[in-house]
């Protein structure tokens, strides 16, 4: 008979999966697939871990061979449907395609982030995620969801820190100023458009605009109680949700990937050690 | 009473290993934080637009002009914007910085491969403007949906003041006629 964990396991895997498809179906809408962007130029970052990717000439050969790129876009969407399958299906072979699905998820969009305008922070939830498979015994499984649910919660709190720190949230003039730079382009260029529109009003509006970064800070801060307790998870994933759409809509940033991060926070109760309760 | 134990103590006593792991990952990250240079994914400092911005700061900007008309940069989506703008700004600046980080972590990597032109070329690979010119105005032509016989790029620098962009500085960067 399955443990309780056991039975959590595979709609977590699922989630992970579901998130996996529709974050590489937009990129596949945008043509950002290596194979689809064949980028020309390497742009790097001061990333000690991008080093050594380069130091193997995966860039060089990223930027000179399609099928170099084709063989990389190809690995990267299998690996997830193969590891889910081996969750699901309880294979031995699981532990292993686990860490190299983080592995090659952190080289292959090391990568595409070297390349285009994505940023690295926002596909760390492939290359963390896999690791809940890491383990096949349950009470494994149980503490690597909550080391992976506590990592989460120092990256996402230490965002809000940085900015009660350096003193960006004081400031009532911080998101539309934010809203300009981020939009400068558009905002300064010709033409309209509702969502132009949309922005020019929070722009205009700074205590209006301030309240949303408030309100964005709030949430980033208020992960900090699921290190005390889990009892309020399932708002700590809606108010993930939520962050995550308004990033978009105000930001323009896609933070797909990081909607699999919810599943540390829904699933937070019903994964546990035998009943037995814990202090975090 | 009884009372629960600490999930840290469970950690240890179920998997010393992924404890080990698991401390040595949260030291490493709170240290990239407080060093805040290099960073070593997947530890990264997530301090973006944290700092105070004002709304009389300077404002830079990009402009595209194709076979003479400027382009509507609020009919693209998002990610249609971040594709125009993103292969600009890496290709001003690419050379440059791959080069500064090159000379910056070259002592580290000569510990692995002491051969400085062949790591070079692995961290700087050669990019003629022709090349670039031909890829991006591909991608450009994709984007707005037509074919593009002249791009101009220009970049500019505008002051803002109670919901009125003012320009600044205006400089060509760049000029593709095929």
């Amino acid at each position: 008979m399955l443990s309780k964990n056991d039975k959590q396991i595979r709609p977590i895997a699922f989630i992970y999966l579901i998130v996996f498809v529709v974050s590489t179906v937009w990129d596949l809408g945008h043509g950002m697939l290596l194979s689809q962007w064949q980028p020309v130029l390497l742009h790097n970052r001061l990333d000690f871990t991008l080093q050594f990717i380069l130091l193997t000439g995966a860039g060089k050969e990223v930027i000179q061979s399609q099928s170099f790129r084709i063989i990389l876009d190809v690995i990267n969407i299998l690996l997830p449907f193969a590891l889910t399958f081996s969750v699901i299906r309880r294979r031995r072979i699981q532990p292993a395609l686990a860490m190299l699905t983080s592995f090659f998820a952190l080289f292959y969009f090391m990568l595409i982030c070297a390349t285009a305008h994505y940023s690295m922070e926002t596909y760390i939830a492939f290359v963390l995620l896999p690791l809940l498979f890491l383990y096949r015994k349950t009470v494994h499984f149980f503490l690597v969801f909550n080391c992976l649910r506590i990592i989460f919660i120092l990256f996402f709190f230490s965002s809000g820190l940085y900015k009660v720190l350096f003193g960006a949230l004081f400031n009532t003039e911080q998101f539309s100023a934010i809203l300009i730079q981020q939009h400068s382009s558009m905002l300064t260029g010709i033409g309209t458009s509702a969502y132009k529109s949309f922005i020019e009003f929070w722009v205009h509006n700074p205590m209006a605009s301030w309240f949303i970064y408030v309100g964005a800070t709030f949430i980033e801060l208020s992960f900090l109680v699921g290190l005390i307790t889990k009892k309020f998870d399932r708002f700590l994933g809606i108010f993930l949700c939520c962050f995550l759409l308004f990033d978009y809509v105000f930001m323009g940033i896609t933070y797909i990937p990081w909607f699999a991060f919810t599943a540390l926070f829904f699933y937070s109760k019903s994964v546990n050690l035998s009943g037995q309760k814990i202090c975090y | 009473m009884k009372r629960n134990p600490i999930f840290l103590i469970v950690l240890f006593r179920n998997n010393k290993i992924l404890f080990f792991a698991f401390v040595l990952f949260v030291l490493a990250f709170i240290v990239v934080n407080i060093k805040r240079g290099m960073t070593v994914s997947p530890l990264f400092q997530y301090g973006m637009y944290s700092g105070p911005l004002y709304l009389n700061d300077s404002v830079f900007a990009y402009k595209f002009v194709a076979n003479g008309k400027p382009i509507d940069l609020s009919k693209l989506s998002c990610v249609e914007r971040d594709k125009l703008i993103t292969p600009i700004d890496y290709y001003q600046n690419s050379a440059v910085r791959n080069q500064n980080i090159f000379e910056t972590v070259f002592p580290i990597l000569k510990n692995i491969s002491s051969n400085k032109d062949l790591i070079l070329k692995k961290f700087v690979p050669p990019l003629s403007e022709n090349s670039f010119a031909e890829w991006y105005l591909e991608n450009t032509e994709k984007i707005v949906g037509h074919k593009i016989n002249s791009l101009l790029i220009y970049s500019q620098f505008y002051g803002y003041h109670k919901g009125v962009y003012t320009i600044g500085s205006e400089k060509k960067l760049l000029h593709y006629a095929q």
